[in-house]
This record gives structure tokens, C-alpha cells and sequence, in this order.
């Protein structure tokens, strides 16, 4: 997998985030992972298939995905994980991964993407279908998250 | 026939849409030029879809539509205006508008439009028609062929507990969706042991996600089949487990069934979503 892949989907939070009311967006430590994740939290699964084949998964904890949420929602209180914000954070990995797709597309990849898939829980383990997984903590403001790029 | 209501606050544009939707088969219902008898109308003549003006004096076309939207959420409004460029399809597909059409009308562009927003949607409902039976057969062929047991499914309702070991296959083509496959671990392990036929040691979650791989694109196929301009396709199956997993699936409608087999309970969740319509 080429690691230049993954500057699409590192200019989707750019793009996206700051729409959303987020005022600083930055890219924190990149890491190479096996296809074996785990998390306490919320993890959101978009698949790709097209020039490339595989998912993305932006996993973050419950503090964070609660906080992102919040922002998304004009700063409405989000005490508990509710069916409104797992909307919100649905919502959101469609609109990264959509726009990631049009930045792909810009440098002649074409993927069309899946429907979003929302996990959650305590001591969730994950294994992508992948011999590694590029992982970038996006920092937004003062939230965090893990974007996991799994191309087969 | 198909029924229309024309939004426009100039008489002279109105009368020209008429025309055009009534020689070709459409039937007006109605004609509004001002916001305030714009909901009141579109609820007495009930129209397939509508045709929307955006340059009025007292609300513009996109802020008619959101109101339109906000007390139907399925309308179907084609913006019909001089002005087009970039910015202004942006609002409109930013108000779910699903068509545009520039002024002066065209008479064929208007048509093909038209065709376009319905056309897509008939072959919306014929998945929908179809996809849980799809899934179904596909499961049970699954089951079936690869590991020579019977299997009993049912549709039932979906539970957003996992049993601990869920199998996310991402689904592409003319709709998006996805399938996910959830199962106890007891159940995985007693699948995966029957597929391999030998010892799967920790090769468990792969061999479930395999077996998810192949149902998923086996039901892509059937429903491909049905029709071939669903081109769907599958992406690469996710494995999430744990004992305290839960799975939400919000913007999207979904079924689930559930299969009884002699390794235990399997229960198949999928949907479909309509998408962006692609208009330019």
C-alpha cells in the first residue's frame, strides 16, 4: 500500500471539519499497524471498492465522539452516546470519506463508497481485511481520532 | 399520469411549464407564486413532484424547497431557474433538491430530467422489493452448500446488542448499503470448523469473514441478476468483536433475518440508502 494514499483522506478532515465549526485541524503521529485493532469507544466503517479496495475506519473514544457531535450539532449538550449524536458521527464518516473519494478521484482513483457502519462498546477488537493498517490521530480542536486506512 | 405543481412567481414562466408538462403527458395540479400558499397547496393537490423557481421576491426557490422538505421529507422538487452555475447547484443539491433545469426550458432537457428523477427511483424500489429475499437465498445457500446442514430463516427485528462477533461487508454500486453478520463467538467457532474441516485454531475470524464475504457478494449477484444496473458490489469484510459490542445504524433503513443452524444462531442485517442523486 502506498503510504501517499492517504494525504486524500488527511485533506478531507481539512476540508470537511472546518465546515463543521471546528477551528483547528492537525495531524498528529502516523503509524503502521497489523490488521488487529482495538478500542474502547466508537469506531465508524466505510468501504471502498474501485482503482482501490478495502475500508476506512475512524475510531475515537466516547469523550471524543460525544465532543465531535456536540460541535456538529451547534454546540448542543451530548451527555450520553444517543441515537442523535451516532447520527452525528455516521454522518460525519460519510462526509470525510465521500469528500476523501473526490480528492481521490482529483489524482485519477476512483472509488465509489459504502454506507457507514457505526460499532460501539467497550473492548472492541477489529481485524481488517488488510496486511497492514495506516492509522493518522487527527487532532480537531481539542478532540481526538484515529483515521485507520485498510486497502487490500 | 403523473401529477406537478408549479412554483413560480412569474405568470409568463408558468404558463410556458404548463404547457410543456401538458402536452407531454403531465398533469398540473397546481401553481403557486408566493410562499404562503405554498404548503397548503402542495398538501391539497398532492403532487408526484414539483417544479421550483428560484429567483421570487419574498422566499427564494431553495428556502420554498426546504419547506417543502421539512412537511415531506420524500417530495421530489426540480429547480427550474435562469441562473446556473456551480454555487447555485450546490444550494440545490444542499436542499435534496433532485433535479435543475435551466430557463428558457427546454422541452427535452425538462423531459429527460424528469425521467432521470423517476426512473431512479422505480429501480430503488424494485432492490428494495428485493433485497431481503436476495440475502435470504444467498444465506441459506451459504449455509446449505458450504456446510451441508439445514437452516431455518426468519425475518425478525433488529437488535442493536451484538452477540460478540459482527461482520461488516460495505456494499457499492447504483445504491450503497451494507450487510452485517452477527454471531456468538460459540457460533463462529462452531461455523468456522465446519467450513475448514479441520483445526481452525486462531484462524476463527478469518474464516467467519470469508463466509461473510462470500454471502454478501452471492446476494449481489442474485439482486444483480434482478437487475443489472444495481451493479453492486462488495467491499472488503470488517471483523468487530467483543463481549460488549453494539451496533447502530443510523441513515439507513435496514432488515434483518435470522438463520437457526445447528451452530447456533446467525443473524443477517442489511440496507440499502438512495444516495446523492448524481445530477449536474
Amino acid at each position: 500500500m502506498d503510504v501517499k494514499i492517504i494525504n486524500p483522506f488527511i485533506e478531507a478532515f481539512n476540508n470537511v471539519l472546518p465546515q463543521l465549526g471546528f477551528a483547528k485541524v492537525s495531524k498528529g503521529a502516523m503509524t503502521v499497524k497489523s490488521s488487529d485493532l482495538q478500542g474502547n469507544g466508537v469506531m465508524a466503517i466505510v468501504g471502498l471498492v474501485g482503482d482501490v479496495k478495502g475500508n476506512v475506519i475512524y475510531s475515537m473514544n466516547f469523550d471524543n465522539a460525544k465532543g465531535i457531535a456536540s460541535k456538529m450539532m451547534m454546540g448542543m449538550p451530548v451527555e450520553n452516546f444517543d441515537d442523535m449524536a451516532q447520527s452525528a458521527i455516521s454522518e460525519l464518516s460519510n462526509m470525510l470519506t465521500g469528500n476523501a473519494s473526490i480528492n481521490l478521484s482529483e489524482l485519477g482513483t476512483t472509488v465509489d463508497i459504502s454506507t457507514p457502519t457505526l460499532i460501539y462498546g467497550e473492548g472492541l477488537k477489529v481485524k481488517a481485511k488488510a496486511s497492514k493498517v495506516l492509522c493518522v490521530e487527527i487532532i480537531a480542536d481539542d478532540a481526538k481520532l484515529d483515521l485507520n486506512i485498510a486497502f487490500e | 399520469m403523473k401529477k406537478v405543481l408549479i412554483v413560480d412567481d412569474s405568470p409568463f414562466s408558468r404558463s410556458i411549464l404548463t404547457d410543456v408538462l401538458e402536452e407531454n403527458g403531465f398533469e398540473v395540479v397546481g401553481e403557486v407564486e408566493s410562499p404562503s400558499e405554498l404548503i397548503r397547496t402542495y398538501t391539497e393537490t398532492d403532487p408526484d413532484f414539483v417544479t421550483m423557481d428560484i429567483a421570487m421576491p419574498e422566499k427564494d426557490g431553495f428556502e420554498c424547497t426546504e419547506m417543502i422538505m421539512n412537511h415531506d421529507p420524500n417530495a421530489k422538487v426540480i429547480m427550474v431557474s435562469s441562473m446556473k452555475d456551480e454555487s447555485v447547484i450546490k444550494d440545490a443539491k444542499a436542499v435534496k433538491a433532485v433535479g435543475f433545469v435551466q430557463k428558457p426550458v427546454d422541452a427535452e432537457e425538462l423531459l429527460e430530467t424528469i425521467q432521470f428523477v423517476f426512473g431512479k427511483e422505480e429501480i430503488f424500489k424494485e432492490l428494495q422489493k428485493h433485497y431481503v429475499n436476495g440475502f435470504t437465498e444467498a444465506l441459506e445457500n451459504g449455509i446449505v452448500k458450504m456446510t451441508k446442514t439445514t437452516t431455518d430463516i426468519q425475518e425478525v427485528d433488529f437488535r442493536t446488542q451484538s452477540k460478540g462477533v459482527s461482520i461488516v461487508c460495505g456494499i457499492i454500486g447504483k445504491y450503497s448499503g451494507r450487510m452485517i453478520l452477527d454471531m456468538d463467538y460459540e457460533t463462529a467457532e462452531n461455523l468456522s470448523i465446519k467450513l475448514y474441516k479441520k483445526d481452525v485454531k486462531d484462524k476463527v475470524m478469518q474464516i467467519v469473514a470469508e463466509f461473510s464475504n462470500v454471502v454478501c457478494g452471492n446476494a449481489c449477484s442474485i439482486l444483480n441478476k434482478k437487475n443489472k444496473t444495481f451493479a453492486l458490489r462488495v467491499a472488503p469484510p470488517t471483523i468487530f468483536h467483543g463481549e460488549k459490542l453494539n451496533i447502530s445504524t443510523p441513515l439507513i433503513q435496514s432488515k434483518t433475518i435470522q438463520a437457526q443452524t445447528e451452530f447456533g444462531e446467525i443473524v443477517l442485517n442489511v440496507g440499502f440508502t438512495r444516495g446523492d442523486e448524481e445530477w449536474t
